[in-house]
């Protein structure tokens, strides 16, 4: 992987997984959301407002470095925000609603979405809402990405947890470092 | 003690003889001298064939000498594996077979005959018809002895099949403690012995239904409440059915819970340090994947994890490349090699990240950071 002096980590994945809470969740200062009321009408029957453009947060290393958490809008029609956040980027965090129609060809999406980035960048694949519904398992996720041929962990996570938001950047960090 | 690691391709078999094959199989496993793995590659140490591949010619690429078959009739032949006339293969002589197929002398030995009349008991028992529904994590005390329950008719006291205590330590396990893990205990050996039919198991207060079709289990208490009965005896298991399952789930509400999850925590916890019997600090391994890494504790092995998933590696190397305590590296092994999350390969395979000391640092600052 080159450029590792970029610190920064990217929250990708369906509208309504939970990217900006996460960010909210884990952000030291007040992280910059741009909150707006959704347009596409697959996403106005979820939610009653939704990330355009991005979500924003840091947390401050020693030595003053900063960790910027960027997360991308679920919208479809925002996809090419992906490509801009992704750039030097140290890795994804992908979030997937397990109570949406078809939370397995979301990951695909998300994944395919970033196919270019994920050749050389790791992913952590993070399934929110597992407390509404336990289907698919976390099995089934494993099967996707097994026939893909995708390494990466899966976990049941709540974004609103902080404990389980450090879990799923520690994961990413461990793949960074052995993976 | 010798370790070597088998596989074994399982030729024509239908899934419930795969799964029956396996059950014992694993009941095998601690009194054969080697491990074992059932695999669906071409290639394999042993094959094992139904009854009419005796009468047909054999499948092409399957060596005749590295075959077993399954034989419905008494046997006089070392290379067929003894079934009854269910077609449930006998313990005793797929260790006596297996042994000596790679060339040890069968540890035949009163533990193995023991062994092989539980499996069998478990085998009727579990067919057994009568089975009382009780309340799931039902508060009752079990009896030191199922024959004294009093409150369970005898007729019904058939149904539980009683696992008993382990042979006491002996001196020198007493003193150093037993040096292999050997999941011999309370929940954890009643949930890795049942591996076909809905049953109940008891360990002092506690009741946890289990369905191994369907990998699930049902428990109002959570792992960690669960811990003190992972390695408790005594236990009382009892055979119940999907009908009389269904029935306590929807009267108790209680929601399914991932048999794995209750398998590697209890492996996890009851193992203490200690290599699981069948696996030498010698065996290369990998992680084919991850465990649940939201289970109790499972957060703090992230990297060990990431790296048992990237390398094939000797056990003992793993503490030092890691800097995880051999303890620890082997209370994760077990936990995940018994749910099904290792691999045994015959050669080493590092994949060494070439990581500057600039990235170093900047991951040990975000690690260092995410702590509080
Ligand atoms: N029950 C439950 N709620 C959750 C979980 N994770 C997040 N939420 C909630 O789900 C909602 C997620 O909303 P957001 O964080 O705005 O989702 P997003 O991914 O940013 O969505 P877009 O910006 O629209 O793409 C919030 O109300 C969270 O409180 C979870 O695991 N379980
Ligand atoms: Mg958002």
């Amino acid at each position: 992987m080159t450029g590792f002096i970029q610190t920064k980590i990217v929250f990708t994945g369906c509208v309504g997984a939970g990217k900006t809470t996460a960010i909210t969740t884990i952000s030291e200062k007040t992280p910059v959301s741009t909150e707006v009321k959704p347009s596409e009408a697959s996403v106005i029957k979820r939610k009653a407002t939704t990330t355009v453009a991005m979500d924003y947060g840091e947390l401050t290393l020693e030595g003053g470095g900063v960790l910027y958490l960027y997360g991308t809008p679920g919208q479809r029609r925002f996809d090419f925000m992906t490509d801009i956040l992704t750039k030097g980027a140290l890795g994804l965090i992908v979030l997937i609603d397990n109570t949406h129609e078809n939370p397995l060809d979301e990951m695909d999406y998300y994944l395919n979405l970033n196919y270019r980035f994920l050749l050389k960048s790791p992913a952590v694949i993070g399934i929110t809402h597992y407390d509404e519904t336990m289907q698919p398992s976390v099995d089934d996720y494993y099967s996707a990405l097994a026939e893909r041929g995708d390494p990466w962990p899966v976990i049941h996570v709540d974004a609103r947890s902080l404990e389980d938001v450090r879990l799923l950047l520690n994961t990413l960090l461990a793949i960074l470092e052995y993976g | 003690m010798i370790v070597s690691h088998l596989t074994i391709r399982l030729v024509d078999f239908s899934e419930s003889e795969t799964e029956y094959f396996s059950a014992i199989l694993s009941l095998a496993e601690a009194r054969l001298q080697q491990t074992w793995s059932i695999v669906t590659t071409e290639n394999a140490d042993f094959f094992v064939l139904t009854e009419k591949h005796l009468k047909e010619s054999l499948l092409p690429g399957i060596p005749v000498t590295r075959c077993f078959f399954y034989d419905s009739g008494s046997t006089a032949d070392n290379n067929h594996i003894l079934v009854d006339h269910t077609k449930i293969p006998r313990l005793r002589s797929l260790v006596e077979v297996l042994n000596k197929a790679v060339g040890s002398q069968p540890p035949e030995t009163a533990e193995t005959a023991e062994t092989a009349e539980t499996a069998e008991t478990a085998e009727t028992a579990e067919t057994a018809e009568t089975a009382e529904t009780a309340e799931v994590g039902h508060i009752d005390k079990v009896p030191e002895d199922v024959n004294e329950i009093s409150d369970v008719p005898p007729s019904q006291q058939a149904a539980y099949i009683r696992i008993e205590a382990s042979p006491p330590a002996t001196s020198e396990e007493e003193a150093i403690g037993p040096a292999v893990f050997s999941p011999e205990h309370g929940l954890l050996k009643a949930v890795l012995d049942c591996k076909s039919v809905p049953v109940l198991i008891r360990v002092n207060d506690v009741g946890v239904y289990l369905d191994p079709v369907k990998g699930s289990y049902y428990c109002p208490l959570t792992l960690e409440q669960l811990i003190p009965c992972f390695d408790r005896d005594p236990i009382r298991i009892k055979p119940i059915t999907q009908p009389e399952l269904r029935q306590v789930v929807s009267n108790t509400k209680l929601s399914p819970k991932p048999l794995s999850n209750l398998i590697w925590y209890a492996a996890f916890k009851a193992s203490q340090g200690r290599l699981l019997l069948g696996t030498s600090p010698e065996d290369v391994v990998h992680l084919i994947r991850w465990p649940d890494l939201g289970l109790p504790g499972c957060g703090n092995y992230v990297k060990l994890a990431a790296f048992m998933h990237s390398n094939t590696i000797k056990l003992s190397d793993i503490p030092s490349a890691t800097q995880y305590p051999v303890e620890a590296v082997y209370d994760f092994y077990n936990a995940c090699h018994l749910v099904g999350l290792i691999e045994k390969a015959a050669a080493i395979e590092l994949h060494e990240k070439q990581i500057d000391l600039e990235h170093q640092n900047l991951l040990r600052k975000i690690r260092n950071r995410l702590k509080f």
